[in-house]
Protein backbone atom coordinates (compact mmCIF):
# COMPACT_ATOMS: atom_id res chain seq x y z
CA UNK A 1 0.00 0.00 0.00
CA UNK A 2 2.43 2.34 1.06
CA UNK A 3 4.96 1.74 -2.08
CA UNK A 4 1.67 2.18 -4.29
CA UNK A 5 1.36 5.53 -2.46
CA UNK A 6 4.78 6.54 -2.71
CA UNK A 7 4.26 5.89 -6.70
CA UNK A 8 1.15 7.73 -6.89
CA UNK A 9 3.08 11.00 -4.94
CA UNK A 10 6.07 10.38 -7.52
CA UNK A 11 3.57 10.94 -10.37
CA UNK A 12 2.37 13.65 -9.10
CA UNK A 13 5.85 15.63 -8.48
CA UNK A 14 7.72 14.27 -11.79
CA UNK A 15 4.87 16.17 -14.25
CA UNK A 16 6.62 19.30 -13.36
CA UNK A 17 10.36 17.61 -12.79
CA UNK A 18 12.60 18.07 -15.56
CA UNK A 19 16.24 18.89 -16.84
CA UNK A 20 16.99 22.54 -17.79
CA UNK A 21 20.01 21.96 -19.49
CA UNK A 22 22.06 19.78 -16.85
CA UNK A 23 21.74 22.80 -14.36
CA UNK A 24 19.88 21.95 -10.94
CA UNK A 25 16.53 22.10 -10.96
CA UNK A 26 13.78 22.63 -8.10
CA UNK A 27 10.92 21.32 -8.73
CA UNK A 28 8.09 22.64 -5.72
CA UNK A 29 9.41 19.92 -2.81
CA UNK A 30 11.18 17.83 -5.08
CA UNK A 31 14.64 18.61 -5.96
CA UNK A 32 16.67 17.40 -8.84
CA UNK A 33 20.44 17.76 -8.57
CA UNK A 34 21.68 16.78 -11.85
CA UNK A 35 25.56 16.81 -11.17
CA UNK A 36 25.30 14.51 -8.23
CA UNK A 37 22.21 12.80 -10.07
CA UNK A 38 20.13 13.70 -6.44
CA UNK A 39 16.49 13.75 -6.16
CA UNK A 40 15.74 15.98 -2.97
CA UNK A 41 12.36 16.62 -1.35
CA UNK A 42 12.15 19.93 0.51
CA UNK A 43 9.56 21.73 2.22
CA UNK A 44 10.29 25.70 2.01
CA UNK A 45 8.46 29.09 2.21
CA UNK A 46 10.82 32.20 2.54
CA UNK A 47 13.51 34.42 1.19
CA UNK A 48 15.82 32.67 -1.70
CA UNK A 49 18.83 33.55 0.07
CA UNK A 50 17.44 31.22 3.11
CA UNK A 51 16.75 28.59 0.84
CA UNK A 52 20.60 28.53 -0.67
CA UNK A 53 21.68 28.73 2.72
CA UNK A 54 19.45 25.84 3.90
CA UNK A 55 20.96 23.44 0.62
CA UNK A 56 24.03 25.15 1.42
CA UNK A 57 24.66 26.59 -2.46
CA UNK A 58 26.53 29.88 -2.16
CA UNK A 59 24.45 32.36 -3.83
CA UNK A 60 27.53 33.76 -5.95
CA UNK A 61 27.64 30.54 -7.83
CA UNK A 62 23.92 30.48 -8.54
CA UNK A 63 20.93 31.98 -10.76
CA UNK A 64 17.34 31.40 -9.05
CA UNK A 65 14.66 31.52 -11.35
CA UNK A 66 11.14 31.31 -10.39
CA UNK A 67 8.44 30.58 -12.54
CA UNK A 68 10.36 31.75 -15.50
CA UNK A 69 11.63 35.09 -14.05
CA UNK A 70 14.93 35.24 -12.66
CA UNK A 71 14.54 36.65 -9.02
CA UNK A 72 17.07 38.01 -6.43
CA UNK A 73 18.03 36.64 -3.23
CA UNK A 74 15.61 38.72 -1.12
CA UNK A 75 13.10 37.45 -3.11
CA UNK A 76 10.10 35.00 -1.45
CA UNK A 77 9.58 31.38 -2.98
CA UNK A 78 6.99 29.59 -1.84
CA UNK A 79 5.83 25.55 -2.40
CA UNK A 80 3.53 26.39 -5.46
CA UNK A 81 6.46 27.99 -7.28
CA UNK A 82 8.05 26.63 -10.51
CA UNK A 83 11.96 27.56 -9.03
CA UNK A 84 15.25 26.20 -10.94
CA UNK A 85 18.30 26.79 -9.49
CA UNK A 86 21.20 27.61 -12.17
CA UNK A 87 25.01 26.78 -11.58
CA UNK A 88 26.73 29.63 -13.13
CA UNK A 89 29.85 28.32 -13.17
CA UNK A 90 30.75 26.47 -16.64
CA UNK A 91 34.84 26.11 -17.55
CA UNK A 92 37.21 24.07 -15.82
CA UNK B 1 12.61 44.91 -4.57
CA UNK B 2 12.64 47.43 -6.64
CA UNK B 3 15.16 48.70 -8.90
CA UNK B 4 17.38 51.30 -8.25
CA UNK B 5 16.56 53.61 -11.41
CA UNK B 6 12.88 52.93 -11.58
CA UNK B 7 9.85 51.22 -10.42
CA UNK B 8 10.24 48.24 -12.27
CA UNK B 9 10.91 44.73 -9.89
CA UNK B 10 14.76 44.04 -9.37
CA UNK B 11 15.98 40.34 -11.60
CA UNK B 12 19.85 41.17 -9.48
CA UNK B 13 21.13 42.53 -6.34
CA UNK B 14 24.39 44.15 -6.76
CA UNK B 15 23.63 46.56 -8.62
CA UNK B 16 20.24 46.06 -7.67
CA UNK B 17 18.42 46.90 -10.79
CA UNK B 18 15.68 45.81 -12.93
CA UNK B 19 15.50 43.39 -16.26
CA UNK B 20 16.46 46.62 -19.04
CA UNK B 21 18.60 48.35 -16.35
CA UNK B 22 20.98 45.25 -15.64
CA UNK B 23 21.21 44.78 -19.48
CA UNK B 24 22.01 48.50 -20.66
CA UNK B 25 25.03 48.25 -17.05
CA UNK B 26 26.45 45.07 -18.19
CA UNK B 27 26.58 46.21 -21.31
CA UNK B 28 27.89 49.51 -20.69
CA UNK B 29 30.59 47.84 -18.37
CA UNK B 30 32.44 46.21 -20.99
CA UNK B 31 32.16 48.67 -23.70
CA UNK B 32 33.92 50.79 -21.12
CA UNK B 33 36.37 47.75 -20.44
CA UNK B 34 37.00 47.96 -24.54
CA UNK B 35 37.55 51.98 -24.66
CA UNK B 36 39.57 52.12 -21.57
CA UNK B 37 42.00 49.26 -22.50
CA UNK B 38 41.99 50.33 -26.07
CA UNK B 39 41.15 46.77 -26.59
CA UNK B 40 40.01 46.72 -30.55
CA UNK B 41 41.26 49.02 -33.06
CA UNK B 42 38.92 50.17 -36.10
CA UNK B 43 40.66 48.00 -38.77
CA UNK B 44 41.22 45.06 -36.47
CA UNK B 45 40.11 41.60 -37.71
CA UNK B 46 38.80 39.61 -34.62
CA UNK B 47 38.06 36.00 -34.05
CA UNK B 48 36.45 35.21 -30.46
CA UNK B 49 37.17 31.73 -29.02
CA UNK B 50 33.53 29.81 -28.32
CA UNK B 51 32.56 27.16 -26.54
CA UNK B 52 28.49 27.43 -26.86
CA UNK B 53 28.66 28.77 -23.30
CA UNK B 54 27.45 31.76 -21.82
CA UNK B 55 30.99 33.90 -21.34
CA UNK B 56 31.79 33.20 -25.48
CA UNK B 57 28.24 33.35 -26.64
CA UNK B 58 27.93 36.73 -24.90
CA UNK B 59 30.91 38.00 -26.01
CA UNK B 60 30.35 37.32 -29.10
CA UNK B 61 27.01 38.88 -29.33
CA UNK B 62 28.56 42.09 -28.07
CA UNK B 63 31.37 42.29 -30.34
CA UNK B 64 29.28 41.71 -33.28
CA UNK B 65 27.69 45.13 -31.62
CA UNK B 66 30.22 46.59 -30.61
CA UNK B 67 32.58 45.96 -34.16
CA UNK B 68 30.69 44.40 -36.17
CA UNK B 69 32.56 41.78 -38.51
CA UNK B 70 33.70 38.58 -35.90
CA UNK B 71 34.67 35.15 -36.50
CA UNK B 72 33.99 32.02 -34.31
CA UNK B 73 36.34 29.57 -33.54
CA UNK B 74 35.79 26.84 -31.46
CA UNK B 75 37.64 24.12 -30.23
CA UNK B 76 36.20 20.44 -29.90
CA UNK B 77 37.99 19.30 -27.10
CA UNK B 78 36.23 15.82 -27.58
CA UNK B 79 34.45 15.35 -24.27
CA UNK B 80 31.08 13.60 -24.31
CA UNK B 81 28.30 14.77 -23.00
CA UNK B 82 29.82 18.54 -22.66
CA UNK B 83 31.24 19.42 -25.66
CA UNK B 84 29.49 18.09 -27.94
CA UNK B 85 25.84 19.45 -26.58
CA UNK B 86 27.40 23.60 -26.04
CA UNK B 87 28.69 23.32 -29.77
CA UNK B 88 25.26 22.34 -30.99
CA UNK B 89 24.01 25.97 -29.02
CA UNK B 90 26.99 27.56 -30.23
CA UNK B 91 26.41 26.03 -34.12
CA UNK B 92 22.50 27.72 -33.92
CA UNK B 93 23.41 31.02 -32.57
CA UNK B 94 26.00 31.81 -34.98
CA UNK B 95 23.51 30.89 -37.80
CA UNK B 96 20.99 32.92 -36.37
CA UNK B 97 23.61 35.74 -36.16
CA UNK B 98 25.32 35.17 -39.49
CA UNK B 99 28.66 34.81 -37.73
CA UNK B 100 31.48 32.35 -39.24
CA UNK B 101 32.25 29.42 -37.68
CA UNK B 102 35.08 27.49 -37.56
CA UNK B 103 35.55 24.59 -35.36
CA UNK B 104 38.77 22.58 -35.01
CA UNK B 105 38.84 19.31 -33.30
CA UNK B 106 41.84 17.33 -30.42
CA UNK B 107 40.94 14.39 -32.73
CA UNK B 108 41.90 15.65 -35.88
CA UNK B 109 44.67 18.20 -35.45
CA UNK B 110 46.61 15.52 -32.61
CA UNK B 111 44.68 12.56 -33.26
CA UNK B 112 42.80 11.71 -29.75
CA UNK B 113 39.76 13.24 -28.18
CA UNK B 114 39.97 14.24 -24.43
CA UNK B 115 38.73 11.56 -23.11
CA UNK B 116 40.68 9.35 -25.02
CA UNK B 117 44.16 10.87 -23.78
CA UNK B 118 42.78 11.36 -20.21
CA UNK B 119 42.96 6.85 -19.92
CA UNK B 120 46.57 7.53 -20.10
CA UNK B 121 47.18 10.44 -18.13
CA UNK B 122 45.38 12.74 -15.11
CA UNK B 123 45.27 16.38 -14.88
CA UNK B 124 42.96 16.65 -17.47
CA UNK B 125 43.06 20.19 -16.67
CA UNK B 126 46.37 20.66 -17.98
CA UNK B 127 46.26 18.46 -21.19
CA UNK B 128 43.37 19.95 -22.50
CA UNK B 129 44.72 23.43 -21.67
CA UNK B 130 47.99 22.73 -23.36
CA UNK B 131 46.27 21.68 -26.56
CA UNK B 132 43.58 24.03 -26.48
CA UNK B 133 46.26 26.91 -26.34
CA UNK B 134 48.04 25.64 -28.80
CA UNK B 135 45.43 25.16 -31.16
CA UNK B 136 43.56 28.45 -30.69
CA UNK B 137 46.95 30.54 -31.14
CA UNK B 138 47.76 28.75 -35.02
CA UNK B 139 43.81 28.56 -35.68
CA UNK B 140 44.10 32.08 -34.79
CA UNK B 141 47.19 33.44 -37.15
CA UNK B 142 45.76 36.14 -39.49
CA UNK B 143 43.79 37.82 -37.31
CA UNK B 144 44.98 40.84 -34.68
CA UNK B 145 43.19 40.00 -31.74
CA UNK B 146 41.64 36.59 -30.77
CA UNK B 147 38.99 37.56 -27.95
CA UNK B 148 38.18 35.01 -24.77
CA UNK B 149 35.29 35.06 -22.45
CA UNK B 150 37.50 35.28 -19.23
CA UNK B 151 35.80 37.13 -16.76
CA UNK B 152 36.56 38.35 -13.66
CA UNK B 153 36.00 35.21 -11.67
CA UNK B 154 38.44 33.71 -14.11
CA UNK B 155 41.04 35.96 -13.91
CA UNK B 156 40.85 36.32 -10.07
CA UNK B 157 41.72 32.27 -9.88
CA UNK B 158 44.48 32.93 -12.49
CA UNK B 159 46.07 35.94 -10.47
CA UNK B 160 46.11 33.80 -7.03
CA UNK B 161 46.76 30.56 -8.62
CA UNK B 162 49.71 32.10 -9.97
CA UNK B 163 50.82 33.38 -6.77
CA UNK B 164 49.78 30.17 -5.01
CA UNK B 165 52.01 28.38 -7.34
CA UNK B 166 55.07 31.37 -7.12
CA UNK B 167 54.73 31.13 -11.25
CA UNK B 168 54.89 34.83 -10.90
CA UNK B 169 56.04 35.46 -14.80
CA UNK B 170 52.71 34.11 -15.29
CA UNK B 171 50.78 37.00 -13.46
CA UNK B 172 51.50 39.37 -16.67
CA UNK B 173 49.06 37.26 -18.48
CA UNK B 174 46.12 38.42 -16.50
CA UNK B 175 45.34 41.21 -18.14
CA UNK B 176 42.83 42.85 -20.41
CA UNK B 177 45.45 42.94 -23.47
CA UNK B 178 48.39 40.61 -23.34
CA UNK B 179 51.08 42.37 -24.99
CA UNK B 180 52.22 42.14 -28.66
CA UNK B 181 54.73 39.08 -29.08
CA UNK B 182 55.95 37.62 -32.23
CA UNK B 183 54.14 34.21 -32.91
CA UNK B 184 51.42 35.05 -30.75
CA UNK B 185 48.02 36.57 -31.95
CA UNK B 186 47.24 39.47 -28.84
CA UNK B 187 44.66 38.18 -26.50
CA UNK B 188 41.51 40.45 -25.40
CA UNK B 189 39.34 39.79 -22.26
CA UNK B 190 36.03 42.21 -22.65
CA UNK B 191 34.57 40.46 -19.86
CA UNK B 192 37.80 40.97 -17.45
CA UNK B 193 35.22 43.28 -14.87
CA UNK B 194 32.54 40.91 -15.10
CA UNK B 195 31.51 38.15 -12.48
CA UNK B 196 30.36 35.34 -13.87
CA UNK B 197 27.14 36.03 -11.92
CA UNK B 198 26.54 38.93 -14.09
CA UNK B 199 27.96 37.26 -17.43
CA UNK B 200 25.18 34.34 -16.55
CA UNK B 201 22.48 36.95 -15.88
CA UNK B 202 22.95 38.63 -18.67
CA UNK B 203 22.87 35.24 -21.04
CA UNK B 204 19.38 34.16 -19.30
CA UNK B 205 18.06 38.08 -19.65
CA UNK B 206 19.35 37.85 -23.22
CA UNK B 207 17.75 34.65 -23.81
CA UNK B 208 20.72 32.85 -25.36
CA UNK B 209 20.48 29.63 -25.94
CA UNK B 210 23.23 28.53 -23.79
CA UNK B 211 23.33 25.57 -21.37
CA UNK B 212 24.56 26.31 -18.00
CA UNK B 213 26.54 23.31 -17.79
CA UNK B 214 29.67 22.20 -15.87
CA UNK B 215 32.59 20.81 -17.56
CA UNK B 216 32.46 17.25 -15.92
CA UNK B 217 36.39 17.22 -15.16
CA UNK B 218 35.85 20.55 -13.28
CA UNK B 219 36.17 18.26 -9.82
CA UNK B 220 39.19 17.57 -10.47
CA UNK B 221 41.22 21.12 -11.16
CA UNK B 222 43.39 23.06 -8.55
CA UNK B 223 41.74 25.99 -9.65
CA UNK B 224 38.15 24.37 -8.65
CA UNK B 225 40.15 24.68 -5.07
CA UNK B 226 40.97 28.02 -5.77
CA UNK B 227 37.03 29.18 -6.85
CA UNK B 228 35.55 27.53 -4.07
CA UNK B 229 37.93 29.75 -1.97
CA UNK B 230 37.35 32.87 -3.81
CA UNK B 231 33.13 32.44 -3.41
CA UNK B 232 33.26 31.95 -0.02
CA UNK B 233 35.63 34.50 0.49
CA UNK B 234 33.74 37.17 -1.79
CA UNK B 235 30.34 35.91 0.00
CA UNK B 236 32.02 37.14 3.71
CA UNK B 237 33.61 40.27 1.97
CA UNK B 238 31.22 41.09 -1.16
CA UNK B 239 34.08 42.68 -3.98
CA UNK B 240 36.97 40.46 -3.30
CA UNK B 241 37.43 39.44 -6.54
CA UNK B 242 37.35 42.57 -7.51
CA UNK B 243 39.60 44.00 -5.63
CA UNK B 244 42.44 40.75 -6.36
CA UNK B 245 41.86 41.78 -10.19
CA UNK B 246 42.51 46.01 -9.77
CA UNK B 247 45.22 45.56 -6.83
CA UNK B 248 46.63 43.04 -9.20
CA UNK B 249 46.86 45.40 -11.97
CA UNK B 250 48.14 48.20 -10.22
CA UNK B 251 50.88 46.49 -9.05
CA UNK B 252 51.85 45.23 -13.06
CA UNK B 253 52.30 48.45 -13.06
CA UNK B 254 55.35 48.76 -10.17
CA UNK B 255 57.28 45.76 -10.67
CA UNK B 256 58.90 44.56 -13.62
CA UNK B 257 57.48 41.11 -14.84
CA UNK B 258 59.94 39.60 -17.34
CA UNK B 259 58.60 38.51 -20.52
CA UNK B 260 59.58 35.20 -21.08
CA UNK B 261 61.99 34.74 -24.20
CA UNK B 262 60.09 32.34 -26.60
CA UNK B 263 61.81 30.13 -29.25
CA UNK B 264 59.78 28.30 -31.66
CA UNK B 265 59.20 24.46 -31.72
CA UNK B 266 60.86 21.91 -33.65
CA UNK B 267 58.01 20.25 -34.33
CA UNK B 268 55.42 22.41 -35.17
CA UNK B 269 56.88 25.41 -35.44
CA UNK B 270 54.89 27.34 -32.59
CA UNK B 271 56.10 29.34 -29.87
CA UNK B 272 58.09 27.37 -27.28
CA UNK B 273 59.86 27.70 -24.25
CA UNK B 274 62.21 24.93 -24.98
CA UNK B 275 63.26 23.35 -28.50
CA UNK B 276 59.87 21.12 -28.48
CA UNK B 277 56.82 22.54 -27.40
CA UNK B 278 54.76 21.47 -24.31
CA UNK B 279 51.91 20.05 -26.75
CA UNK B 280 54.20 18.19 -29.02
CA UNK B 281 55.66 16.73 -26.03
CA UNK B 282 52.30 15.64 -24.88
CA UNK B 283 51.01 14.42 -28.16
CA UNK B 284 54.68 12.24 -28.65
CA UNK B 285 53.81 10.89 -25.26
CA UNK B 286 50.09 9.26 -26.67
CA UNK B 287 51.70 7.55 -29.16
Amino acid sequence: MNALLFKLCDNIYSHKNYIYKNSLVFVIMKIFIEKDKQSIKKKFNGKVGALLSSLKINSSTVLVVSNGELITEEDVVKDSDDVKILSVISGG
Amino acid sequence: MKCLKCEERAVFLDPLLCKKHFIDYFEKKVFVTIKKFDLIKKKDEVVVACSGGKDSTSILYLLKKFHGNVTALAIDEGIMGYRDKTLIDLKSFCKEEKIDLKIYSFKKEFGKTLDSMLKQKTHPCSVCGTFRRKLLNKCALGFDKIATGHNLDDESQAVLMNLLKGNVDLLSHSVPITSKKKGFVQKIKPLYFCSEKEVAAYALLKKFDVGFTECPYIDESFRNQVRNSLNNQELKTPGTKLNIVTKHLGLLKKIKVSDKEFQFCDLCGEPSQGKICKACQLEKSFK
